[in-house]
Parts: structure tokens; C-alpha cells; sequence
């Protein structure tokens, strides 16, 4: 069955990085928001099952998005794709729902890994 | 005072996100030398005449006395510059955070020597990673002490008429303690600048 993906960062070179680091036979339609409030409009439309979202955005940041997600019960399972790679900033969005963190810049070894160990991937 | 940035929408992009992951790897230094969470922002982007340089610096805008360090550093070739602004109040909060006695300026000059090189080693190595082409760098100089913005001396940084400006202000939860730190390439390295962004695209 095919995942309705969003990609939320407010770069438009990092999300083509996250695009790029994606599994090629993985059955995903994607869809691309440029910051917080973007992003959380597609994750209430249903167009994020799965999130790979950013931290440090205009408008809304990252975790204004997971407060959201969780504060309205929203369907999505969050990955947070980040150049803050302060320890705290790893705890931090894990206990506000994240499923895993990921620095930046991404790799599709490390992406890949991440949705294995969650069993995402067929 | 802002001029044209000489870059597309894309290579600013790309600048932008490269500093913020290098920028990024900078703050986690920050906060293991505070022992803080350290708040970071977008960096801003800016095009500025040298003459202006200083005046551009909105983020300390508004403190009496600051301080500035700054290092050469050299990638690809390019002359470019790093400068930490950063408040005497936010100075005596480092000392208290990293458990330092201020006694006079030679220890402030040790203490704004060690935030230079936590915040810049990291963010240069960061650089380098992402662009496979290590940073060299010189040794840093403090430029000023406890000075208003606009008497902050530039010296050589100020010989190009032009700079490209990333500036971020890292701060602290919580807390007044603020610093900036300032990338600055100067206008004749623009060209291998716009080479070395146009790789990432």
C-alpha cells in the first residue's frame, strides 16, 4: 500500500537530500512542505503518515509541528531530520513523539537503517 | 544597506543550509562548553559593503560594550573570515558557566580565545566534511574589547569592499547570554564560492 510521505523543511536543497536518501523501491507519494504551519497542513489532510521534518524553520518549527501532532492526535509517525545535534535537542523530540532523529546531512545508509529498524520497509 | 545577494535562490539555499549544519555542529560545542541547551536560529544571509559590516550586525545591536574575535580560515582556496561578537554581560555568564574568574583582559582575551576556538573548530570541520575539502585556518585575534558596535576594528576583513555575510546568533534557553557568530567571504572569493555551491545542486 502506498505511504502518504512528507518531506517538511524549509531548505529546498535538504529536501531534495531527504528525496534523493529515500529507498528507491519504497512505495511512497510524496509530498514537500516548506515550513511548520505547511507541514502540519498536509499532516491533518492525511498527506503524512510518515514525516521526515526538520527543526530550525520559519513560521513553525519542528517542534511546534510535534506538539501539534500530538496535542490533535494525528496519524503520523515523525522522523526529525536535523542540523541541531545537541543531545537535548535528540531527547527532546523523542519525548514529544518522535520516532528517531537523524542528523544532517542525511544519508540513505542512515535513512535506510531508520526504517528498517522500525520495519517500514517491506 | 543590505546590497543584491550575487547568488540565485538555489545557491543561497544551498549556503544556507551548509551553515546551518555547520552552524548546527558549532552550537552542540557551544552547549557542552556552557553546559546549556543552546537555542539555534536560522542564519541570515546578507550582502553588505565593508564600510557597513559592522553596522549589519543587528543581532548585538543595542549592547554597550562588546567584544569581537576573528579568524582567517581558507577552503577551496577562498580567504574567508569567521567573527564572534559577543556582549560583556554574556562574557561574564561564560565565565560563570565554564567556572572561569575574570581577573582582567588578559583573561577575558584566554576566555574569548577558547569560545573561538569551541564554536569555530567545529563549524570549520563541519565544512569540511560536507564540502570533502578540509578548512585550514589561522590563528584568531581579538579584535576589540569593550567597545560600542560601530568602534569594532575590522582590519583586514575590512579591505574587500564587499562581503557575503552568514550571520547566526546562538543563544541560550532561558537565559540573556547571546553571542554571534559571523561568516564573512570577502567579494573576490564570490566566484569559486558560487562554483563550490553549484557542486551541491
Amino acid at each position: 500500500m502506498t505511504i502518504p510521505l512528507l518531506i517538511c523543511d524549509d531548505s529546498n536543497m535538504a529536501r531534495k537530500q531527504v528525496a534523493r536518501a529515500l529507498p528507491e523501491d519504497w512505495d511512497v507519494d510524496i509530498t514537500y512542505a516548506t515550513n511548520g504551519v505547511e507541514g502540519l497542513a498536509a499532516i491533518r489532510e492525511g498527506k503524512g503518515e510518515m514525516v521526515f521534518l526538520d527543526l530550525t524553520m520559519p513560521e513553525m518549527d519542528g517542534y511546534g509541528v510535534l506538539k501539534h501532532v500530538f496535542n490533535e492526535g494525528l496519524n503520523a509517525m515523525v522522523v526529525v531530520i536535523s542540523g541541531d545535534i545537541q543531545p537535548e535537542a535528540r531527547d527532546r523530540v523523542l519525548k514529544m513523539g518522535a520516532i528517531d532523529f537523524i542528523k544532517k546531512p542525511v544519508s540513505k545508509d542512515k535513512l535506510g537503517e531508520v526504517l528498517h529498524q522500525y520495519g517500514l520497509l517491506n | 544597506m543590505s546590497l543584491a545577494l550575487p547568488l540565485n535562490e538555489d545557491q543561497r539555499d544551498c549556503l544556507q543550509e551548509i551553515t546551518n549544519v555547520a552552524m548546527g555542529a558549532a552550537g552542540e560545542s557551544l552547549a557542552v562548553f556552557t553546559d546549556t541547551f543552546v537555542h539555534l536560529p536560522i542564519p541570515c544571509i546578507r550582502c553588505v559593503d565593508s564600510v557597513d559590516l559592522v553596522d549589519s550586525l543587528k543581532q548585538v545591536e543595542g549592547y554597550e560594550c562588546l567584544s569581537a574575535i576573528s579568524q582567517p580560515f581558507k577552503f577551496s582556496g577562498l580567504n574567508c573570515y569567521a567573527l564572534i561578537v559577543i556582549n560583556d554581560e554574556s562574557i561574564t555568564d561564560l565565565a560563570r558557566f565554564t567556572g572561569r574568574s575574570l581577573e582582567d583582559d588578559e583573561g577575558i582575551k584566554n576566555l574569548l580565545h577558547d569560545l573561538c576556538s569551541t564554536i569555530n573548530n567545529s563549524c570549520f570541520d563541519s565544512l569540511g566534511e560536507m564540502l570533502e575539502n578540509p578548512v585550514e585556518r589561522t590563528c584568531p585575534t581579538v579584535n576589540s574589547l569593550h567597545v560600542p558596535l560601530e568602534s569594532i576594528q575590522m582590519e583586514e576583513i575590512a579591505e574587500s569592499h564587499q562581503l557575503l555575510s552568514v550571520e547566526i546568533n546562538y543563544h541560550i534557553e532561558d537565559h540573556p547570554f547571546n553571542c554571534d557568530l559571523v561568516l564573512l567571504f570577502p567579494e573576490d572569493t564570490l566566484p569559486e564560492l558560487t562554483e563550490v555551491l553549484n557542486k551541491f545542486l
